[in-house]
């Protein structure tokens, strides 16, 4: 089967120091992996490089078998996931929508992360797990194969988490994968199928 | 209350309320002492020159002071809502104190027209100084109570996407930018038409010297509006970065916006100049034709002096820099070849624009 996503080789230099190393792995389609590691270990990195929103400087990514036109097949929620403040839920995931091409986001996101009261509210009026959900709510625009979360679960309270899971649980099961870096043992245990842990810019387990 | 007491309340408020507008008012003095040293210097146009054509010609100082007056409201409309005044309101005598603040800001934000005026003519320039204060203080307070609906947008395109949210951030977070642009075009289109003044309007001057007083304006309103979208880009990189087909459709954004801006600042320069000077139909089709194609040509060349810029730490910097070069070289260009020399600007801006690296 193809894997939904495949790193083979990937690597960042900042400087003389590599802080992605030849790191590789492969997930396939309808699983959930956490990928784990102390601050600083480059899981970061490793997603922006993954999502596209950062050149790389060796190796190679492909979603769903395709290295070219990446982009596009990726839903991604990044570190510091803080929209301008002027602009509202709506209009970040019509901008969002609008690079993949005129899609929207599924009503039924909006609703299970409880979104659908503040969709025309302007970030700098919501709350931090408010601005979370809306940001992972832009990662499912167009339904992408796979999806790179960075720490998603940073700011959301129980409710939200448990929203984030079965958002997670669906997309696993019409055949997505996701990537999803997170400190959080409970997102490790009970959301994720496979765990994968950086040091170092180096993966290790 | 004390008179000390008063005293320090009315300096909290001068203070507070005199710093947000001056934050504003500082920037739209500097551009138009860019664009009245532009339009002033080497030419034989002197100051009293204008003063006599527009105390002659009581078109030439309306419009004057209606673009004076949209240049300098966001100023006034800053220092209403100042960071602060919500506390200050909470606090005995407040009324008064903010209406003495906010008048004093006003004639202050005023004061080089006040100045400028009052030498011209002390009566009527008294008179003008505190109409437009007057004025200015009743549109910021209209705009205070103004809240704008938020329409939820649909964008089909990523060209689409990016003007939009482009468009949105330069009208929401930058929305003096605008107003600068417009007090600024109108100033200038008052002043070009002043530079044609007892020129021969079936010249080729009659076209071209407006046409370099819209360069140097449209550079000016272009170094806010573009350093705006450059902010946005970098506010919106990580989204932007990993959703859009390629850097082509991002930088396209950018100079689609910076395009548009450029075109709509030197016509409106060249509208007024013709309603102003009110040439012949043909002549004022030229002198409007001339303007476009010269905003067109700036704002292909800052579009490409924004893609530059999201390189460097300083972006604004680098705008303020691209847009005095960009403003010197078209009116030399123009100077130089006249009508040849508006196609040289679209060409030189067109290059600037496409040879600007992709990020």
């Amino acid at each position: 089967m193809t894997p939904a996503i495949e790193v083979r080789g990937l690597g960042k230099r900042r400087g003389d120091r590599w802080v992605v190393d030849d790191v590789g792995f492969a997930i396939a389609p309808g699983e959930i992996v956490a990928l784990c590691g102390g601050n600083g270990a480059g899981k970061s990195t490793t997603l922006a490089m993954i999502a596209g929103a950062l050149a790389i400087d060796r190796g190679w990514v492909a979603i769903a078998g395709a290295t070219s036109g990446t982009r596009r097949r990726v839903g991604y929620v990044p570190e510091a996931a803080d929209p301008p403040g002027h602009l509202t839920a709506a209009e970040l995931w019509a901008l969002v929508g609008g690079l993949r091409g005129g899609v929207e986001v599924a009503a039924e996101v909006a609703s299970a992360l409880e979104l659908d009261a503040v969709a025309d509210r302007r970030f700098a009026q919501m709350s931090l797990g408010q601005r979370r959900r809306a940001c992972l709510a832009a990662a499912f625009i167009g339904a992408p194969p796979a999806l790179v979360l960075d720490e998603p679960d940073n700011g959301l309270d129980r409710s939200g988490l448990t929203a984030m899971a079965k958002l997670l649980a669906a997309a696993a099961a019409a055949g997505a994968a996701a990537l999803i870096a997170t400190h959080d043992p409970e997102v490790q245990a009970q959301i994720a199928t496979r765990t994968l842990t950086l040091d170092r810019g180096r993966l290790i387990a | 209350m004390t008179v000390a007491a008063w005293t320090r309340a009315s300096q909290a408020w001068i203070g507070t309320v005199g710093r947000a507008a001056l934050e504003r008012a500082v920037p739209a003095w500097a551009g138009v002492a860019v664009v009245a040293a532009a339009i002033f210097g080497g030419n034989g146009l002197r100051p009293h020159h204008v003063a006599q054509i527009a105390t002659s010609t009581p078109l030439v100082i309306a419009v004057c002071a209606l673009g004076w007056a949209i240049l300098l409201t966001p100023a006034v409309r800053a220092a209403w809502s100042a960071p602060g005044t919500s506390y200050l309101r909470t606090l005995p005598g407040a009324r008064a104190l903010a209406a003495l603040a906010l008048g004093v800001v006003a004639l202050v934000v005023h004061a080089p027209w006040g100045a400028l005026a009052i030498a011209a003519s002390p009566v009527v320039g008294a008179a003008t100084w505190l109409a437009l204060a007057a004025v200015t203080l009743a549109v910021a307070a209209a705009l205070a109570r103004i809240t704008p609906r938020l329409r939820r947008p649909r964008w089909s395109s990523p060209l689409a996407a990016l003007v939009g949210v482009h468009t949105r951030a330069i009208v929401r977070r930058r929305g003096g930018s605008v107003t600068f642009a417009l007090g600024l075009a109108v100033l200038g289109g008052a002043l070009g038409a002043a530079l044609i003044d007892g020129e021969d309007l079936g010249s080729g001057a009659a076209a071209t010297l407006p046409a370099a007083c819209a360069a140097v304006v449209a550079a000016c309103a272009l170094a806010a509006i573009d350093g705006a979208t450059v902010d946005d880009r970098r506010a919106l990189g990580a989204w932007i970065a990993a959703a859009a087909p390629g850097p082509g459709s991002i930088a396209g954004a950018t100079l689609v916006v910076s395009a548009v801006a450029g075109i709509a600042c030197a016509t409106t320069v060249g509208a007024v100049v013709a309603v102003v000077a009110r040439p012949a139909v043909t002549i004022a089709i030229a002198i409007v034709g001339a303007c476009a194609a010269t905003g067109l040509g700036v704002g292909l060349a800052m579009a490409g002096v924004a893609e530059r810029a999201l390189a460097v730490t300083r972006p604004a910097g680098a705008i303020a820099a691209g847009a005095g070069a960009v403003a010197i070289l078209a009116v030399i260009a123009i100077g130089l070849a006249e009508m040849l020399g508006v196609a040289v600007v679209v060409g030189l801006g067109a290059a600037a624009a496409v040879g600007a690296p992709r990020r």
